[in-house]
């Protein structure tokens, strides 16, 4: 089939629908064939990308009645006023429901080895304690069918566990509240899976304020759907991890550090760490002013961006953009991503040794100047080389810059 | 593929596609079928879709190749719309690796 073919039998095939539509659809595929044509493809080509017309056909009438469809629209319209009632009486029971708030407050002493906090849906703030006693703030707020959560505090082999559980009753068995989920995509619930209480429902809220001792040897906070934010604490050992939620660091000072989440973003400011490992399946990751002596930086799909004082960088992404400034602590650098682009900014170093390594995008890299040089696939030493850094990307573009002062 | 599935997907991708920048018809569709093996031509009805439902504007620049170039922006409803729907597509992913890990 040739091109005029083609047109034809998209004309014959979208006679059934109104005019105006019919002219731009005409209109996009001329445009798209001029596009294709500039760019050196035959018509053949460009009819293959273009594909089957019926299954164009197929998605228009979806949204589209081609005439003598009238029957339909009228049975559209009576669904969507039966849903319009439904609504209406659901939101009426919802008002019968009254409005809580509950606080309460708890402090423990006592010399723990480690500190283990689980939040479920509720969001966990850390900070510092002003002595050396552990001081929790609990608070849920929202509807009073909905306070499905309580408090809970425990000691265990030297350990302190506090957090929110399901109250009994309310759901039967186990712990397995993560299981718990409802997801609706495009307007539709595609998974409902266990009872939902409060999981992102209307205004429901928990919060756990806890603050503890300096110098803690472990802290580990863990939530499914809520948020955990830590700032100013001095510790060895620091574990934030979130289902859904972001995680948020801030003037922390620990040896080892660590923060996951699934499909959240994940943000460290003026924190330091011996080591230092930020990963989220899905979400970006921000790292501002963070020193330390290794830092992981990996995400699925998100973005990673940083400015750094670390010896050693491993940045990952699976298509997300990397973007980094680093600088004469640097000793090594690998930064790796499917289709985004890396940029990276080198200050202070004595010279710097890059293998760059892109599929289809292009590669600058410059030294002690301000417009980089164009360079092809390889390895290239500027200065003393000292400082190693690898880029390798599917497709993106590659950028970087190396200075000494 | 569950078609209505397949088109709420597609209609994310265009729409995360405007959020850097306007790009015109055959931009969209190069980039997408890039990613994905899919027929070109079942976007155009996606984006006619997402233009009535005011996601989207249009407007047309003289181009050299031919026929004016119609570029599409995304409207501040857009945007919402594409930063809620994008947020329930992580939860989505997230929730389906939950329990496909078990």
């Amino acid at each position: 089939m040739n091109k005029q073919e083609y047109m034809k039998k998209l004309q014959e095939r979208l006679e059934n629908f109104g005019k105006e539509l019919q002219e731009e659809i005409m209109e996009d595929y001329r445009q798209h064939f001029a596009e294709g044509e500039n760019e050196g493809k035959s018509e053949e080509e460009i009819i293959e990308e273009l594909g089957n017309i019926e299954e164009m056909i197929r998605e228009l009438s979806d949204d589209e009645l081609p005439e003598g469809f009238a029957q339909r629209t009228r049975e559209a319209v009576d669904v969507s006023e039966a849903n319009g009632k439904e609504v209406a009486e659901t939101e009426e029971n919802a008002d019968k429901f009254e409005e809580t708030e509950m606080k309460r407050a708890f402090s423990y002493s006592g010399y723990y080895k480690a500190v283990v906090l689980e939040g479920k849906v509720a969001d966990i703030y850390v900070t510092q304690s002003e002595n050396d006693q552990i001081h929790v703030d609990y608070e849920a707020k929202g509807l009073s069918s909905q306070q499905n959560y309580e408090y809970y505090q425990y000691e265990e082999d030297g350990a302190f566990y506090a957090g929110v559980k399901r109250k009994k009753g309310i759901r039967e068995e186990g712990d397995s509240d993560e299981k718990m989920v409802k997801v609706t995509l495009f307007g539709r619930t595609i998974i409902s899976y266990g009872t939902i209480g409060n999981v992102c429902s209307m205004g429901q809220s928990i919060t756990l304020t806890v603050r503890v001792p300096k110098g803690i040897p472990k802290l580990t906070a863990k939530v499914g759907s809520g948020n955990v934010s830590m700032s100013g604490i001095e510790l060895e050992a620091l574990e934030a991890t979130s289902g859904s939620g972001n995680v948020g660091l801030k003037e922390i000072v620990a040896d080892r550090m660590k923060a996951h989440t699934g499909s959240g973003n994940i943000a460290a400011h003026h924190t330091e760490f011996i080591s230092g490992a930020l990963e989220t399946g899905s979400g970006n990751i921000k790292a501002e002013e963070v020193k330390g002596r290794e830092l992981r930086c990996g995400t699925g799909s998100g973005n990673i961006k940083g400015e750094a004082s670390v010896g050693e960088y491993h940045l990952s992404s699976g298509s997300g953009n990397i973007k980094i400034k680093a600088d004469g602590n640097a000793e090594r650098i690998s930064m790796s991503t499917g289709s985004g682009s890396i940029k990276l900014d080198l200050e202070g170093v004595k010279g710097m040794e890059t293998t760059v390594r892109t599929g289809s995008g292009g590669v600058r890299v410059a030294w002690n100047e301000d417009e980089g040089q164009k360079v092809k696939n390889g390895n290239y030493t500027y200065g003393n080389g000292a400082c190693k850094i690898k880029a390798n990307t599917g497709s993106g573009s590659i950028k970087i810059w190396g200075r000494e002062e | 593929m569950n078609t209505q599935f397949k088109k709420g997907a597609l209609e994310l991708c265009v729409l995360s596609q405007l959020v850097w920048g306007d790009k015109y018809g055959y931009e969209l569709t190069e980039k997408i079928s890039g990613e994905m093996s899919i027929a070109s031509g079942t976007l155009y009805p996606i984006l006619r879709k997402l233009k009535e439902d005011d996601y989207v504007t249009t407007y047309l620049v003289e181009s050299e190749s031919g026929p004016a170039r119609k570029y599409y922006q995304l409207t501040e409803k857009g945007k919402q719309y594409q930063t809620s729907v994008k947020q329930e597509w992580e939860v989505f992913i997230n929730a389906v690796n939950q329990l496909i890990l078990g």
